[in-house]
């Protein structure tokens, strides 16, 4: 099984140099951007990026043309948060990095060095159609949990396209039961964290020493450069009096958030919109699982866009994380605008964590990760028939392509 | 009633275009075009829209497992022995679970609410009915019969093997489960020999009840039918071995990550598989789940292919997973269309679970377990617009002062009222 794993990661690595010029013509291209959607258009792409979209475009004479015959043609999937390359099998403890149990890390802690570039899992989420995703700590016994780092699934050695770009913290009861066993000490370690990061980088050469703070210096360290690098801080929080404090808090500090999770986030909508605070969350996520939850509801996602709040979409694990297409039709189904939904699972996300100016949108000098789709992309019946990641294209392959292909027949798979 | 002017999905592979089904003192009366129907009957026109069976769910923790979840509400797992044949999903429902109204608005209409996979024996599971009431024999399933959970793979073997107890290995999987049967052939020929000796007119003490094996003997009489959580596809070769020794059927694989290797095994052992659309790696039995898999089953001759949920989440979805799964096998070119994909929730199901002779089809003389869909049902866009429950209308979309609240779900932040002005 590794031996076939290994194969097709090399195969991945073999794929010849695409043509320095490509265009893409015929499409109908959803470029989640100012042109919104349009018919029988061109994108242009020379050298990964786009140079080019709309019906007008003149098609060099040296560029490769794939003419799509009116397919749709979207941004590459982006997932707002996973566990992609973090966690190979979950039940499989020596394959999951994503959380911590025995080491008290906080702030400190980054994940970027635990991405396995050669996860399973990155075919599979190809062939979905997902081309990028914010990895993430999930934390230990700290209220925060550590950084963050945005991956690319282009099958590269570094899969890290941009390490470190915000910061994570875990509120609401799982919060406290890291922290004492009440939400309101997280709360308090939360500013604790940042009174004393603020109190370390003033004492500047001076060095207090460490039993002067209550956190481990390495994470006062890190989380004093967080502080000052305008990065912001993502939040789990499910009820809706957590998210009002977490507002509080981080106004006060100056710290721009990100809401992770945000079930009940609906019942504060307009603090949210006020606070330009986004918020990640899973369409599907209406149950009232545990008491922080009770205010779930199908239409979140609708209620927090009419509200002016920023969706995007996330999956907890990393192994469905081409379910987001499906989330995203939920939530159309549910009362999103369909640009909003499709927004939430492109360019939302690609914003909402700093990288909007490259990748996300279907517009020039964008970053060219592209999706050519079956039918219309939110659609289950649908399926990604052609992906692109930085203007070179993915072959669309993976160990459960290649079981579906031996079991086809399955009494001759092995004669 | 009677619904006209639909697209039917009949549940056993048929499609009906712009026809009329009549629904009459809770049985589908008829179904076809121009129907004889009683004056003043009430007509609705379904304008072309799709109408199915009401869903089924084959594997369901719904009630065992109730939202709002914890310890306190933890009852689908009776983690103290690796045989508990004894033990019934049913006394652990709960049916003021909030998950059920949302499992409804869904169309799921019929439920298998089965005991967990960490024993061998996990107990009776119960059908249900998903109707609101104050006791779940309000929700039973009329003549369902009782199936038998069992397990085989990683988790019997985890959580007894973490004990230092047996299982704690596949080995010791196999040797818990051949050796219970040897002691519940043993019980049947105790009840057997009672029942001769009565015949022959002796005054003989029946043998003492034994829970655990009054389950296993009611297999044996296939008067109980066996539900079989296993994913790998050698270990539901080896599971019906062991069937085959002991001389019982094995009615459906639960979970079956690996049906899809063994179609043709499966399908001439007439063994459903009821799988997932897309889960897969969550562990390592779960490593080769593939999104045709419902598909390929389904492609073998004889196969029968069912979607299951396992899942508060998925459950309010079931025809979406089933669409995906669809999608999954045209996009390998097998050639599968909604009434064949239906069956994967209705038909089959009812099959799997005992009672195809009452729901799973709009069939004259079938309960009338109904759902008027908003769109193809198999679209990420449609949502059931009614469902009916043996004829009683239980969820309308357009109504929502009528849904069912549980007693959970009264009292819980109405709408605007928790609202923080900016």
């Amino acid at each position: 099984m590794s031996r076939v794993w290994m194969a097709a990661a090399l195969l991945l690595f073999m794929v010849p140099v695409q043509a320095d010029v490509l265009a893409i013509t015929n499409a109908r291209v959803h470029t989640v951007d100012a042109l919104g959607t349009l018919d029988g258009a061109t994108v242009l792409i020379r050298n990964g990026r786009i140079q080019a979209v709309g019906k007008q475009v003149r098609v060099p004479a040296d560029a490769q043309r794939i003419d799509v015959d009116g397919a749709h043609l979207t941004p590459g999937l982006f997932v707002g948060l996973s566990t992609l390359g973090l966690v190979e099998i979950n039940a499989v403890a020596d394959t999951n990095d994503h959380r911590l149990s025995d080491f008290d890390g906080g702030a400190g802690f980054s994940i970027r060095r635990a991405v396995n570039p050669h996860s399973m899992l990155f075919g599979v989420a190809r062939t979905a159609g997902v081309t990028r995703s914010m990895v993430a700590p999930a934390g230990g016994e700290q209220v925060f949990a550590g950084s963050g780092s945005l991956i690319r699934l282009d099958g590269s050695p570094n899969p890290v396209s941009h390490a470190d770009v915000a910061q994570f913290a875990v509120l609401g009861s799982q919060g406290g039961q890291r922290t004492g066993g009440s939400r309101a000490a997280a709360m308090q370690q939360l500013e604790r964290g940042f009174e004393e990061a603020r109190r370390y980088g003033e004492s500047g050469d001076r060095g207090l020493r460490a039993s002067d703070f209550s956190f481990p210096v390495w994470d006062l360290a890190a989380l004093h450069a967080f502080m000052e690098s305008g990065q912001p801080l993502a939040v789990h929080a499910d009820r809706a009096s957590d998210i009002v404090h977490a507002l509080d808090i981080l106004s006060a500090w100056n710290i721009p958030m990100v809401l992770v999770g945000g079930a009940e986030a609906w019942k504060v909508a307009g603090p949210l919109a006020t606070a330009n605070v986004p918020v990640l969350l899973d369409p599907l996520g209406n149950l009232p699982q545990g008491f922080d939850r009770l205010g779930a509801r199908a239409d979140n996602a609708t209620l927090l866009h009419a509200a002016g709040v920023r969706v995007g979409i996330m999956e907890s694990s990393g192994h469905n994380v081409g379910r987001i297409r499906q989330y995203a039709g939920n939530a159309v189904a549910e009362g999103m605008p369909y640009e909003a939904a499709l927004a939430a699972i492109t360019r939302t996300p690609a914003e909402i964590w700093g990288v909007g100016d490259s990748v996300g949108r279907i517009a020039p000098g964008m970053i060219a990760d592209l999706v050519l789709w079956s039918g219309d992309p939110l659609e289950l019946a649908t399926w990604a028939e052609r992906v692109w990641i930085e203007g070179r294209e993915m072959p669309l392959d993976s160990r459960q392509m290649q079981l579906r292909d031996r079991y086809r027949d399955p009494a001759s798979a092995y004669q | 009633m009677l619904i006209r002017n639909a697209i039917v999905l009949t549940g056993d592979g048929e499609r009906l275009d712009g026809v009329e089904i009549l629904l009459l003192d809770g049985r589908v009366a008829a179904v076809g075009e121009g129907l004889e129907r009683p004056e003043d009957i009430r007509v609705i026109d379904a304008e072309g829209r799709w109408v199915t069976p009401g869903l089924i769910d084959v594997h369901s923790h719904l009630g065992n497992y109730a939202a709002p979840g914890g310890d306190a509400l933890a009852d689908g797992n009776e983690l103290t022995a690796p045989n508990t044949a004894g033990v019934w999903a049913e006394h652990g429902v709960w049916p003021q679970d909030p998950q059920f109204p949302l499992a409804l608005i869904g169309g799921v209409t019929t439920l298998h609410v089965l005991p967990g996979s960490g024993n061998l024996f996990g107990g009776r599971g119960v059908t249900l009915k998903n109707v609101p009431g104050r006791q779940v024999q309000d929700m039973k399933f009329p003549g369902a019969p009782h199936s038998l959970k069992m397990a085989c793979g990683e988790n019997p073997k985890r959580v007894y093997g973490s004990r230092n107890q047996m299982p704690g290995s596949r080995m010791g999987n196999l040797f818990g489960q051949r050796s219970a049967w040897i002691q519940a052939q043993a019980y049947q020929r105790r009840l057997d020999s009672h029942e001769q000796a009565l015949a022959d007119g002796e005054d003989a003490d029946p043998p003492e009840r034994d829970l655990v094996l009054e389950t296993l003997a009611g297999v044996l009489r296939g008067e109980i039918l066996v539900h079989n959580h296993c994913y790998r596809a050698d270990e539901m070769g080896l599971m019906l071995d062991v069937a085959e020794e002991f001389g019982y059927r094995i009615t459906a694989f639960h979970h079956a990550t690996e049906a899809y290797k063994i179609a043709d095994v499966l399908a001439s052992a007439e063994v459903c598989a009821a799988v997932w659309a897309d889960w897969w790696g969550f562990k390592m039995e779960a490593l080769d789940a593939i999104e045709a898999n419902a598909a390929l089953v389904h492609a073998a001759e004889g196969g029968c292919a069912i979607i299951h949920s396992d899942s508060p989440r998925d459950i309010q979805r079931l025809n979406q997973e089933a669409a995906k799964a669809m999608a999954a096998g045209r996009r390998m070119g097998l050639a599968i269309d909604e009434a064949d994909a239906i069956r994967w929730l209705t038909g089959n199901a009812a099959k799997a679970l005992g009672i195809a002779e009452e729901t799973g089809l709009l069939r004259p003389g079938l309960a009338a377990d109904v759902v008027l869909w908003s769109g193809n049902p198999f679209s990420v866009y449609s949502r059931p617009e009614k469902v009916w429950i043996d004829g009683v209308l239980r969820h309308d979309r357009s109504d929502t002062d009528s849904r069912w609240r549980t007693d959970f779900d009264l009292g819980l932040t109405p709408a605007g009222q928790w609202e923080v002005a900016p």
